[in-house]
């Protein structure tokens, strides 16, 4: 559907190097990235508003890195929405409608069900000016998605809303996007809306490809440092690998003073120079629990520095038993009743939680 | 006194000192010259040659100063700096040096052809025409562009990326969402046009009832020491323009 060859993007001193991407037709990709990553930019090449310093993207079966936007056929909506103030909402919406030629009548047979959809049938005689953040944003979807295109690019399109209203418009739009076999294209730092949305996902930073292929693949494999820090990972442990045993890798991780096992079937190992490899081992704070000392395989020696409460959960920052490290553990407010900085307390790691990334 | 203060004391003294010059005028102002300015032929078409004048020069300057203003406010091209420049020349050019620099045009041979074959252009109201043009162009096209500049280059990407061309996203987002600021332009146009002296005069020169504008009616009454009759003149000359620019000013706001 959608391939995009080695592209580079010039942006001032900013550029995006030898990109290269596959979007399947029918599927929603996500493209997950720091801010300033060079998402954007992207966008604005695949849309047509920038032109490519290097690199060719192929759109239904020809080169459109050189075509003028409106020749594209590629649906927009920029992070800034840029609805247009000289028009109503309704104006708005069929804008890229009128612009083709559709009739009035057809325009307003598509307006109604999405604008009843989208809650905003209520406001479409109202000028921009008069709308809410949200409502603007709805408006700009309406408009991104109201002409069917082949390929709609979505730019964090939904970061200033409210979680409940996010919620429902991800549903909705997921709902819609299968229904009509759509091939979305999606920018968002939010993980929540890439695990929703995305059947595809890539992830991006300082102009570079870190990691692309299916979802479950990437969320739950990471292969490098970066792309881990991407997905939200918080630990991350210099670690030595000591051999195999019973499909398990082995690694020592000096900061812990002890051992940790990763499959042997993570996509990072079984390599032949895994010795020589540097490696880093990646916990998420989530997978890691306070336990206690006489449970198998606790981890003993760490010592609390901090806690935040947040709600149900808080957050600990644990001082480990290599003093100069120390790692955030994320636990129920119910298994550190009776803690405070200072205390000793042994830790466990979740089985099968351990992610073995190489440092890049 | 605070800063604030003093500000708003300065911009009051500005009001005061055209206030006190207007107010000036009441010393020879009678009903008497002032009725004998509104029945004389001269004066009234000394206002319909300004004002035929000063409108049609907007109409002129736009067509070239909204093409050209929308390609300095969006586009990057080569001598994109020395047109830039050259918009101020009638500004730092005094008036009557410009209407000099367009009589000399006329007296070269490109310029005696013009005339002879085309249209005749001094001691003409089209010289008027011609001599205001020239003196307002630069203004109007910085004027034209300063207004597209007020509206993101974002609107044009997104109606293009909505199937707009260039000529249809210009049409249906950047010129309305630029409409106060090019009706604003008009305005200033057209104002700068009816007061405009040095120019005209040097291109049109003074002849009653065919060149004459309502500044050059002006200066033609202080030469021949008809105080009354200037003053007259200069009242009116301030009547049309107050008038004409509140209202457009009352347009504007709505």
């Amino acid at each position: 559907m959608l391939k995009i060859e080695n592209l580079n993007i010039v942006a001032g001193k900013f550029r995006v190097k030898n990109l290269s991407l596959n979007l399947q037709s029918g599927l929603c990709h996500v493209i997950v990235g720091t801010t300033g990553s060079g998402k954007t930019l992207l966008l604005e090449t695949i849309a047509g508003l920038r032109r490519p310093e290097r690199g060719s993207i192929i759109f239904a079966g020809r080169d459109i890195s050189m075509v003028e936007p409106e020749q594209r056929n590629i649906s927009y909506l920029p992070q800034d929405l840029c609805l247009f103030p000289n028009m109503l909402v309704r104006e708005n919406i069929c804008y890229g409608l009128r612009i083709k030629g559709i009739g009035r009548e057809e325009a307003d047979r598509r307006l109604q069900p999405l604008a009843v959809e989208l809650d905003i049938a209520h406001l479409l005689d109202r000028h921009i000016d008069h709308l809410s953040g949200g409502e603007r944003h709805r408006t700009a979807l309406a408009r991104a998605i109201i002409s069917d295109s082949q390929l709609i690019l979505l730019d964090e399109p939904f970061s200033s809303l409210n979680l409940g209203l996010k919620r429902k418009l991800w549903h909705y739009l997921k709902q819609l996007q299968v229904d009509r076999k759509w091939t979305m294209l999606l920018v968002t730092h939010d993980l929540e809306e890439a695990q929703l949305l995305g059947d595809d996902l890539s992830l991006i930073a300082n102009g570079e490809l870190v990691d692309t292929g299916p979802k479950s693949e990437v969320f739950c494999f990471p292969k490098t440092v970066s792309a881990a820090c991407i997905l939200g990972v918080e630990n991350f442990l210099p670690a030595r690998f000591e051999g195999r045993s019973n499909g398990f890798c082995e690694f020592y991780s000096p900061a812990l003073e002890t051992k940790l096992a990763v499959s042997a079937s993570y996509p990072t190992l079984g390599r032949d120079d895994m010795a020589e490899t540097c490696y880093k081992l990646g916990i998420r704070a989530s997978d890691i629990s306070i336990c206690s000392s006489d449970f198998a395989g606790a981890i003993r020696g760490c010592v609390i520095e901090n806690i935040f409460k947040k709600g149900r959960t808080a957050t600990l920052v644990l001082r480990c038993p290599q003093k100069n490290f120390s790692l955030l553990v994320e636990a129920d407010l119910s298994e550190i009743v009776g803690r405070a900085p200072g205390d000793d307390v042994c830790i466990s790691i979740a089985p099968g939680s351990v992610m073995a990334l190489i440092q890049n | 006194m605070t800063f604030r203060r003093a500000g708003i004391a300065i911009a009051l003294l500005t009001f005061l000192i055209y206030a006190a010059l207007i107010a000036s005028l009441t010393t020879f102002l009678s009903v008497d010259s002032l009725q004998a300015l509104f029945s004389s032929a001269r004066t009234l078409h000394a206002i319909k040659t300004s004002v035929f004048a000063a409108t049609l020069v907007v109409f002129i300057a736009g067509l070239v100063a909204l093409p050209a203003g929308f390609a300095l406010s969006r586009h990057d091209f080569v001598g994109r700096r020395i047109v830039d420049t050259m918009l101020e020349l009638p500004l730092f050019v005094s008036p009557a040096a410009l209407g000099a620099m367009i009589l000399i045009f006329f007296s070269t041979s490109a310029g005696i052809w013009v005339q002879n074959n085309l249209q005749q252009f001094v001691f003409t109201i089209y010289g008027i025409i011609l001599a205001q043009f020239v003196a307002v162009l630069g203004v109007s096209v910085r004027l034209c562009k300063a207004a597209f500049d007020e509206v993101p280059t974002r609107y044009d990407d997104m109606a293009r990326s909505l199937g707009a061309g260039s000529f249809a996203a210009f049409r249906t987002v950047v010129l309305p969402n630029a409409r106060r600021g090019l009706f604003a332009a008009a305005i200033l146009t057209w104002a700068k046009a009816m007061g405009e002296f040095g120019a005209t005069i040097t291109v049109a020169g003074t002849i009653a009832m065919r060149t004459e504008t309502l500044p050059i009616s002006i200066y033609m009454r202080l030469a021949s020491a008809d105080i009354e009759g200037a003053v007259g003149a200069i009242a009116l000359l301030i009547c049309v323009s107050l008038l004409v620019l509140y209202f457009s000013r009352f347009i504007s706001s709505r």
